[in-house]
């Protein structure tokens, strides 16, 4: 009695197992079937499909392993189509900036053309004429620099230099532009002697872009130029008390093409903030912004400095 | 299924219900053992009291309850709506539900063996017929649940409130309790009538051969009875066909409703 | 692969005597954010429970992932996340072991899924505190935590914003656009909130009393909301040299050799028009369009307007 009792308990017990065995083989035979199914799903170019298995389970390293090299290789596939999508876009603001400027051009000259014209009227529109031509031919070297900058073949000639006495130099130059548009300024810079290792030019060039940004854009009264020495770094802070910018904007600014509503009517290009952090990167320095709207902006350029 | 059973055991974690349902399975035999013995009773006399008071009274309509219970509240939560999506089919749901109720229920009458085995030690009774017992509690876990299930069936099918639950639950243990107990010899032999159908009938039918009776009264009723017993394959047999009856009509409801 | 991710054809859903939704046919692209605006009651929901097989459709069709849904729920529900109505979660469990038990029955697409789901929504792992606890925020980044831990194509989410402050508002706005641009998912979006469904979306559907009456991509919808007067000249040189000269502003822009888009509106039209013939430009056309995209709204939903 207790035998035969014995051998169906063990017979049980052995074909509960079995039972369970062929269920997993079920299971994992199922699962392997929607994973190919998937991966040929990814193959055919869907990067966003995954594979799903319970922790635990048999399948889940080689699933989990597999989603993690399917989810790199879509980041990198999907950073590659927006910038596609950015260069289009771009390519389409580009048409439309600069064939505005062009119609207008030829309106003027059209009109300095037209024989009912006195001579006086004859040449404001041939002035008007050259100024737009100019204004086009600036906004396009901008842009050339701007794909160089993007493609890495900005030519930069890096030198050592002493950074107060160049800052100091540069400032000089804008001081006429400033008193002009009757905007008070102080210059905060240490008498020390700053080495630094950048392009000159560069330098310049982002010195004015973003002096240029405050007379224009910032409808400031004051405006306020420092060079603070830091650990290994100098920073050059260009600060204002103007309208400043909105915190939606301000993670924009750098972008190209991006102009706040203002500045569109004032025919801005959108691009010289780009350039200016395009080229301080190229130097091996950093360009940020901070501002609160109502109180004012500042930017802050940073560069690591080196031994004299 | 296994996965679904172990959520449906994580998801009574910290549930009022349950608990209190944990502690009936000691507290209701302890209660009766202790205050139903009587002169000259054994441990397998306590072990009567054990399945017609706790099992019939307190184990069937506590699964129903608990049937609402969890039927219920996954609904009312919101959270089924997010099973559904995962996909999990309704039937899959519905089974999972009822095979955590019959665990439980097994569970129950081993619990109720043991307490009455520890109480019946501390009483110093004769333990007889441990074995029989055991095997008999094992036994049970199964038919209980499915004497509950018409109940549990009727809670689902109306889909109402909780209380409305507990009304027609205790209507339904009051009613299979009467009938039980009013239960006329000699009974009508195996077949459509009610001495077959009624669950409760069914089990006192089968289980009522393994007790052993003293005094005159109870032999005489034991011996007028006995044509009526049945072998537990046919007990088991019924109460099967009509749990399965049930089940699918709880599947069907379950269907039926929108989300 | 499928041009359409969610296609319904004539997809209706009928009460006794009441059609919550009638004939609508919906078209959500791959890789696009697709906003269903609606106001409350006008079947938003009722069609996203239909998308998910929740509620089966009185008639019409529902393909997902270019199968028809009814018959492949198995293969297709997997690759969907869902937040639909309220959170719906165990009271008397925590976040974390809510979210543990749908990861068991669904399983997931990587390790310490819902560890990465909760650091992404903002809440603690670790935490004891149960979800009938949570305030109404909490439950609603738990929502979304479900509906994104395993990782899935399509994103189906009823009003996700419910009940979030500004800040968190911000936060699932940029989440939801870097989910669909840098990692390509789909999203559906239901709101009755035109600024927010503006803010995110790529096509918009608007729905009225269970029947859609636009879709279109937001860029097409803004366009012909944009506020600007057209002009339609003999001359665009000229009349750009006009605008610039004689009313100092260069606030437009030249859309071909014939027509002229100006987006100063504090310019008097008749004054731009006088001078322009003056000059001896023929004016064919001059369009004043001064919707905003509330009002385009509110003309296409018949003057209720949304909200």
């Amino acid at each position: 009695m207790s035998v035969n009792l014995a051998l169906l308990l063990i017979i049980l017990a052995l074909s509960a197992a079995v039972f369970l065995l062929a269920a997993r083989l079920v299971r994992i035979k199922k699962q392997l079937r929607c994973f190919e199914a998937a991966l040929g799903d990814v193959a055919a170019g869907n990067g966003a499909r995954r594979m799903i298995a319970r922790e635990g389970e048999e399948t889940a390293g080689p699933a989990f392993a597999m989603n993690g090299i399917i989810g790199r290789y879509e980041e990198e596939l999907s950073a590659l189509r927006r910038a596609q999508e950015a260069n289009r876009q771009l390519m389409t603001s580009l048409s439309h900036d600069v064939r505005t400027p062009l119609t207008t051009l030829i309106g003027y000259l059209d009109a300095a053309r037209r024989a009912d014209e006195g001579p006086e009227r004859r040449k404001t529109h041939v002035a008007a004429a050259c100024r737009k031509a100019h204004e086009l031919k600036t906004y396009i070297d901008a842009l050339f620099d701007w794909f160089k900058l993007g493609s890495g073949e900005y030519a930069l000639h890096m030198q050592t230099v002493e950074l107060a006495e160049l800052t100091r130099a540069l400032l000089a130059d804008w001081v006429p532009v400033l008193e002009e548009q009757g905007m008070r300024y102080a210059v905060d810079i240490p008498e020390r002697r700053i080495m630094v290792r950048i392009d000159p030019d560069g330098y310049a060039r982002i010195v004015g872009n973003l002096l240029s940004n405050v007379l224009a854009h910032s409808g400031a009264q004051t405006l306020r130029v420092s060079l603070a020495c830091e650990e290994r770094r100098v920073c050059l802070c260009v600060e204002d008390d103007g309208v400043g910018i909105g915190k939606e904007d301000l993670a924009r600014i750098f972008d190209r093409l991006y102009k706040c509503d203002k500045a569109r009517s004032a025919g801005g290009s959108g691009l010289g903030l780009s350039i200016a952090l395009g080229i301080a990167g190229e130097m091996g320095g950093t360009l940020e912004a901070q501002s609160e709207p109502g109180r004012g902006t500042a930017f802050m350029l940073s560069f690591p400095q080196t031994q004299g | 299924m296994a996965e679904l059973l172990i959520c449906e055991t994580l998801k009574l974690r910290r549930g009022r219900l349950f608990q209190i349902a944990a502690a009936t399975a000691i507290v209701f035999p302890l209660i009766f053992a202790l205050f139903m013995v009587q002169e000259n009773d054994t441990f397998a006399n306590e072990m009567t009291v054990c399945y017609q008071f706790t099992g019939y009274l307190v184990q069937i309509p506590l699964l129903c309850v608990l049937a609402a219970q969890l039927f219920f509240s996954e609904q009312d939560s919101g959270a089924l709506k997010n099973l559904l999506v995962i996909p999990v089919p309704r039937g899959a749901l519905v089974g999972a539900k009822l095979l955590l109720l019959l665990v439980f229920s097994v569970c129950y009458s081993l619990a109720g063996y043991a307490v009455t085995a520890v109480v019946s030690l501390a009483l110093s009774l004769p333990m007889e017929e441990m074995g029989l017992h055991l095997l008999l509690s094992l036994g049970t876990g199964a038919p209980f649940f499915a004497a509950a299930m018409p109940c549990m069936t009727l809670v689902v099918w109306l889909n109402k409130s909780y209380i409305i639950s507990v009304i027609v639950t205790f209507f339904y243990t009051i009613a299979s309790n009467l009938c039980v107990f009013m239960i006329s010899v000699p009974m009508q032999p195996v077949g459509l009538n009610a001495d077959t159908l009624l669950p409760l009938a069914m089990i006192q039918r089968w289980i009522y051969q393994f007790f052993s009776v003293k005094g005159e009264e109870s032999v005489a009723f034991y011996e007028a009875f006995r044509p009526g017993f049945v072998s537990t394959p046919v007990c088991f047999g019924v109460l099967g066909a009509e749990a399965m009856l049930c089940v699918a009509l709880m599947m069907l409801s379950c269907r039926r409703q929108e989300v | 692969m499928e041009r359409y991710v969610i296609e319904t054809s004539h997809l209706t859903k009928q009460y006794g005597e009441q059609k919550s939704v009638s004939d609508l046919s919906l078209h959500v692209q791959r890789g696009r954010i697709y906003g269903l605006l609606g106001r409350n009651g006008a079947g938003k929901t009722t069609t996203m429970k239909m998308l998910l097989g929740l509620s089966a459709p009185s008639g019409g069709e529902v393909r997902i992932f270019g199968l028809p849904l009814a018959g492949n729920e198995r293969e297709i529900l997997p690759r969907i996340g869902s937040l639909i109505e309220s959170p719906g979660f165990y009271p008397n469990l925590t976040g974390t072991e809510n979210l543990r038990i749908f990861a068991r029955l669904r399983g997931v697409t990587k390790r310490d899924a819902v560890k990465s789901a909760l650091e992404v929504v903002g809440l603690p792992y670790a935490d004891k505190k149960l979800f009938s606890q949570y305030s109404l925020g909490m439950k609603q980044r738990l929502a979304i935590a479900l509906a994104i831990m395993h990782d899935p194509e399509l994103l189906i989410l009823d009003e996700p914003i419910n009940g979030l402050d500004p800040i968190g508002i911000a936060e699932i706005r940029a989440f939801i656009r870097s989910l669909c641009e840098e990692r390509g998912k789909t999203i559906l979006i239901s709101s009755h909130i035109l600024s927010e469904v503006a803010l995110l979306a790529d096509d918009i559907g608007i729905i009225d009393h269970g029947v859609l009456l636009e879709e279109e991509s937001l860029s097409e919808l803004e366009k012909r909301s944009e506020r600007y007067v057209r002009f339609a000249v003999s001359d665009t040189a000229k009349a750009a040299r006009i605008l610039e000269e004689i009313f100092s502003t260069t606030d437009f822009v030249v859309e071909s050799d014939h027509a002229l888009r100006l987006g100063d509106l504090s310019l008097r039209t008749e004054e731009i028009v006088r001078v322009f013939v003056e000059n001896e430009l023929a004016v064919s056309e001059v369009r004043t369009c001064e919707d905003s995209l509330e009002d385009y709204f509110r003309r296409v939903t018949g003057g209720e307007g949304i909200g």
